[in-house]
């Protein structure tokens, strides 16, 4: 290719010349200028909301960057699943060895799926969701779509009611919050709350604006991964009927995730599950948006790194793409460490808030 | 649902068109968007090199974008849209410099190099007149060997690349590059001895 070396001045000298250009957003601009195109391509139901609120909304996510394309985030792409990778049968989790997500039982009338559960942790700029996937049995006597709706209303029960494996994680939903159903027919995904001793629509007290946000997206999210169907809108109901808000937050309408990359930690660890035993060689994998598609990971004991290495996700930028790593633990004493995969940082902390972090526990047999 | 209500999520209304795993088809919005995400900044630093001024180059970057929206049915992949954006905003600008006169560009400079030279003089002028320097530089060569600099050295393209974007051969590109690359030497000779 001939290519110039990366150390050539003139490469730092021109990339230097125009370092301090920071455009600024015209993403609305460029809407505007498409927008026959774009009324037409849009779904109806987008447009049933006052035109003054979307453009609202439109500021809001202006410089939101909408990498989702709706079909391929690989946060709930089938091809990560814990399920269909084969490390997960290394370790001893008694959830995982067999294949949880379509494996028969001896009871017909349902089946052990893996489903992806959202919880909140934090991210370097404020709290990011976090993808689990926790086994749970689903019915399946009353046909397909009927499983899938349950499919939806038990990953968003385990949402807001369950608890999640990593303790950095958390739910901010008000205790008691459940669910009462759940359907998808094809364009509207409908998740019914039921509430405990908190009223559901407004805003708790003592919880944040952002809270509230990200409360809700734990929803729609979970929502939308367990249908998976792409990025479907969501409709949230309260005890089966419609509201206008949802703890605070508008939610008369059908509502579409936020954009992933404010949304999604940028970096998530599938295997290994929390706390689980590993030996040998393990394989880690999980999903991840980082620069040049490098995922940095270490293996630590007592806040201390004994193993480092890094590896390469399958892309970046537009998504969260999948990444594994081989994990040699052979050399380690038995005991307990902590697996922890971040994104990659090429300025060292020293522009923006540093790298997403995510951290499993593990047991070194 | 009531006409009145609220929904704060709507923009992400690209996201909810129906797609399945296998189709993976995209709408021209989620191309613009998508695209937009990644190589905003890239492209409108790409069309400074070439015309020097921002507020041109983001006009030139955004009407790019809006070529590219309309022809996305044509392009259907990311790769090749990206492709055209580039080749577009090279076009553009090279257009936009046709018709614009560069007010004062060397009166303004002359200015800052003066500043330089007094004492106290912080480092962001400093910095100022190091980048003023070097689009200068750029801004002198012929055009063609501006454009396969900008996109050899900035956007790191290859040769085949840089060949199919400016539609000339490899080996027309091989020899701007080189009579580009030299002219800088020789015209940022003490910026590339020290270019801190």
């Amino acid at each position: 290719m001939n290519r110039p070396e990366n150390n050539d001045p003139l490469r730092e000298l021109l990339a230097d010349a125009v370092s301090d250009v920071e455009p600024s957003d015209a993403l609305e601009r460029i809407r505007d200028k498409t927008k026959v195109t774009a009324m037409s391509s849009r779904r109806p139901w987008i447009y049933g909301a006052g035109a003054a609120v979307v453009a609202t909304a439109a500021t809001l996510t202006a410089v939101a960057f909408a990498g989702n394309l709706g079909n391929d985030d690989s946060a709930d792409d089938p091809a990560d699943d814990p399920a269909a990778t084969p490390s997960v049968s290394q370790f001893n989790d008694p959830d995982a060895t067999d294949d949880p997500t379509e494996s028969e039982t001896d009871q017909p009338d349902s089946q052990e799926s893996a489903l992806p559960v959202y919880y909140v942790g934090d991210g370097p700029s404020g709290a990011r969701l976090f993808r689990e996937f926790h086994t749970m049995r689903v019915p399946t006597g009353d046909g397909p779509v009927a499983a899938l709706g349950d499919k939806v209303a038990l990953s968003v029960n385990e949402a807001v009611f369950g608890n999640p494996m990593d303790p950095d994680y958390r739910t901010s939903w008000p205790e008691g919050t459940a669910v009462g159903g759940a359907t998808y027919d094809g364009d509207v995904i409908l998740v019914d709350l039921s509430q405990g001793a908190t009223d559901l629509r407004d805003r708790p007290e003592g919880m944040t604006a952002d809270e509230a946000e990200i409360a809700v997206q734990q929803v729609i999210y979970t929502a939308q991964a367990a249908a998976g169907d792409g990025r479907k809108p969501v409709q949230l109901l309260v005890d089966g009927s419609h509201v206008d808000t949802v703890l605070g937050v508008p939610a008369a309408e059908p509502l579409a995730n936020a954009d992933w990359q404010d949304t999604l930690s940028q970096v998530s660890i599938t295997a290994p599950r929390e706390g689980v035993e590993v030996s040998g060689v393990f394989t880690a994998t999980g999903v991840a948006n980082s620069f040049e598609a490098t995922v940095p990971w270490q293996v630590l004991k007592d806040e201390e790194v004994v193993l480092e290495g890094s590896t390469m996700a399958e892309g970046a930028y537009d998504r969260l793409y999948p990444w594994q790593a081989a994990i040699d633990v052979s050399k380690l004493a038995p005991g307990t460490y902590v697996f922890k995969a971040s994104t990659d940082d090429p300025t060292g902390g020293a522009e923006g808030s540093g790298p997403s972090v995510d951290t499993r526990t593990i047991v070194v047999k | 649902m009531r006409a009145t209500s609220v929904m704060t999520h709507a923009m992400a209304s690209s996201a909810v068109e129906p797609m399945t795993a296998s189709s993976r088809a995209v709408s021209a919005d989620a191309a613009v968007e998508q695209l937009y995400a990644a190589h905003w900044r890239a492209l409108v630093r790409l069309s400074v090199l070439l015309v020097r001024d921002t507020g041109t180059a983001e006009e030139v970057v955004q009407d790019a974008f809006v070529a590219m929206h309309g022809r996305w049915h044509k392009l259907r992949e990311p790769d090749k849209a990206l492709a055209y954006l580039r080749q577009a905003v090279v076009n553009r600008s090279r257009s936009v410099l046709r018709h614009r006169q560069v007010v004062d560009r060397h009166a303004r400079v002359e200015q800052e190099r003066a500043e330089v030279t007094t004492p106290g003089a912080d480092k962001a002028v400093l910095d100022r007149a190091r980048r003023d320097t070097v689009l200068d530089a750029l801004a002198a060569l012929p055009r063609r060997q501006r454009e396969v600099l900008a996109l050899r050295y900035y956007l790191d393209l290859s040769e085949a690349q840089i060949a199919d974007t400016l539609g000339i051969s490899r080996g027309a590109v091989k020899s701007h590059a080189s009579r580009g690359a030299e002219a800088m030497r020789r015209n940022l000779g003490e910026l590339l001895e020290d270019p801190s």
